[in-house]
């Protein structure tokens, strides 16, 4: 038996099916969720931005357009929450544990992250990896939100282009050229972390 | 050919394919090109070898798993919402009686009426408990502040409780027995103001226990000491504790269920709580400063009952503690 399509559950769960949204619910909220988590960078938010956007749909169900595909809708919404969330974070001026505490761009400066021990057991290559992670957290971070948000559902999600501009609201040539801006973006700033890492190695060496 | 979600421009892999390769936009037919344009094109080949040098990293940044229970936790949150959609759809009027709103009739205030009554008798109980349940807690940090200066006291005067100076016989009253020029009474609540007095305590409102009502003026001067405390601790005059060598002995607690205005009445073994929370129960403070609330006065060492002194049934005022074990609470 076929899998039933998103809009086919939609149509069911509006007709009164009990266990219609449940499924749509299991069926995405682990993506939906990664997504929220790489936007928001913070595991509690993107609990919350799922549930707040299952919430949203669950209210506008009647409202949706059925001649429409159900999965760039769930993420535009998912986007919005997060985006919603990343505003009201700016405006409590929350400083993420990899935030600079050192003066800012200096080559080598340090963040909170820096600051707490590791543990002597960790194998090198695993150090080196949460180190490119947390480079890569970082660079992504501090992106401006339209090429981060085009990045992340483009690289991570593999969203069809269509299904993108339909996410961000913007035509099909933007979605393209902020994705080509994105990646040298991040092309740039990670070429540059790795040399500020590389200058502060050697700068430690000499002292 | 181009798959259907397809966006590249051109028909020929160019360097824009590589990007749209590496993000899954390609159809099996245009990967296919594009692996055979590599093999032959080694300036695109350099180009591709570049661009996933820049992407490879970005794979380093897996996201974790959602929480298990997240999707419950949706799904109950939903479930909420649609019962109180539910409800609020039933309690809308309907077409039929919509007419009616503005009308009421008495059995309508009289059900109001009803309704009210009942709430308020439901609810005047349980916002009295609740409220001497507050007046506990403040009663149970009081005592918390005591113990913090009585430890402190005992730092600063080579481990001793804090002592007045005792020029008394005796540091109650009996029943009937008045104070004349042969019984020197001296009240054991002195002993524990002199927290006060040597600033180990900010105020001395931390010796007035917040549900009992007698014990109100504790700023005046010209209060008898008694009444400016409404805890009774251990008798000074006989033997004590050491605070480093027996630190859970109760040292203080709510006042003693057995004495009335400064009088020990007699021996009731029905009387077992202490009148300031309603005989429902007291703070007591142990040395080590810990405090809690209890249900029965067999508080102290092997269950001994901190009211009495030992096992005495009569009392003169003269007795103390039989042994530095023993605890009895006096006014």
């Amino acid at each position: 038996m076929d899998r039933p399509t998103d809009e086919h559950l939609l149509s069911e769960h509006l007709a009164g099916r009990s266990d219609a949204f449940e499924l749509l619910v299991r069926r995405h909220s682990p993506e939906l969720h990664r997504f929220a988590l790489r936007f928001t960078n913070s595991s509690l938010a993107a609990d919350d931005v799922v549930q707040e956007t299952f919430i949203k749909v669950y209210q506008s169900a009647e409202t949706f357009d059925t001649d429409r595909r159900f999965k760039p809708w769930l993420f535009t919404i998912a986007a919005n929450k997060a985006r919603d969330w990343i505003r009201q974070r700016s405006r409590r001026s929350e400083l993420p544990l990899d935030a600079q505490i050192e003066k800012d761009g200096e080559a080598g400066s340090r963040s909170f992250l820096d600051l707490m021990s590791a543990d002597d057991d960790d194998d090198a290559r695993e150090v080196e990896l949460e180190d490119q992670r947390r480079n890569v957290r970082v660079i992504l971070e501090a992106m401006p939100e339209m090429l981060r948000e085009v990045l992340i559902l483009a690289y991570y999600h593999k969203l069809p282009y269509r299904d993108i501009a339909e996410v961000l609201g913007v035509p099909l040539g933007t979605v393209k050229s902020r994705l080509h801006s994105a990646v040298g973006h991040f092309g740039v700033a990670y070429r540059q972390a790795l040399a500020a890492k590389q200058d502060y190695g050697r700068k430690s060496q000499e002292l | 050919m181009k798959n259907e979600h397809n966006m590249t421009d051109h028909d020929q892999p160019d360097a824009l394919w590589l990007l749209d390769d590496h993000l899954g936009q390609l159809s099996e037919e245009q990967k296919r090109i594009l692996q055979d344009r590599l093999q032959s094109d080694p300036k695109l080949a350099a180009e591709n070898s570049r661009l996933q040098r820049i992407l490879l990293p970005l794979d380093s940044w897996t996201a974790a798993s959602p929480p298990t229970g997240l999707v419950d936790r949706i799904l109950g949150e939903i479930a909420a919402q649609k019962n109180q959609h539910v409800m609020y759809e039933r309690d809308l009027p309907s077409g039929e009686s919509r007419g009616r709103v503005g009308r009421l009739f008495l059995h309508d205030f009289v059900a109001v009426a009803a309704c009210l009554a009942l709430f308020f008798g439901l609810l005047a109980p349980s916002m009295s408990a609740v409220r001497e349940r507050s007046r506990q807690a403040v009663c149970a940090a009081n005592l918390g502040g005591i113990g913090r200066a009585v430890s402190a006291y005992s730092l600063a005067n080579n481990n001793a409780l804090p002592c007045a100076p005792v020029t008394g016989r005796t540091s109650f009253l009996a029943s009937g027995q008045d104070q004349t020029l042969d019984i020197v009474y001296q009240s054991n609540r002195q002993h524990p103001l002199l927290l006060a007095r040597y600033h180990f305590v900010g105020s001395v409102r931390v010796f007035i226990c917040p549900s009992q009502k007698t014990v109100n003026q504790p700023m005046d001067t010209g209060t008898p000491v008694e009444q400016r405390c409404s805890y009774d601790s251990i008798n000074m005059a006989g033997p004590t504790p050491k605070y480093s060598i027996a630190s859970s002995l109760p040292y203080m607690g709510d006042a003693n269920p057995l004495f009335a205005g400064g009088k020990l009445n007699r021996i009731d073994p029905t009387v077992t709580n202490s009148p300031n929370h309603g005989r429902r129960g007291q703070n007591i403070l142990s040395l080590d400063g810990s405090t809690r609330w209890t249900t029965t006065p067999n508080q102290g060492r092997h269950g001994d009952n901190i009211w009495q002194s030992g096992q005495k049934t009569k009392y003169t005022g003269t007795e103390v503690q039989q042994s530095q074990t023993d605890t009895f609470l006096v006014p």
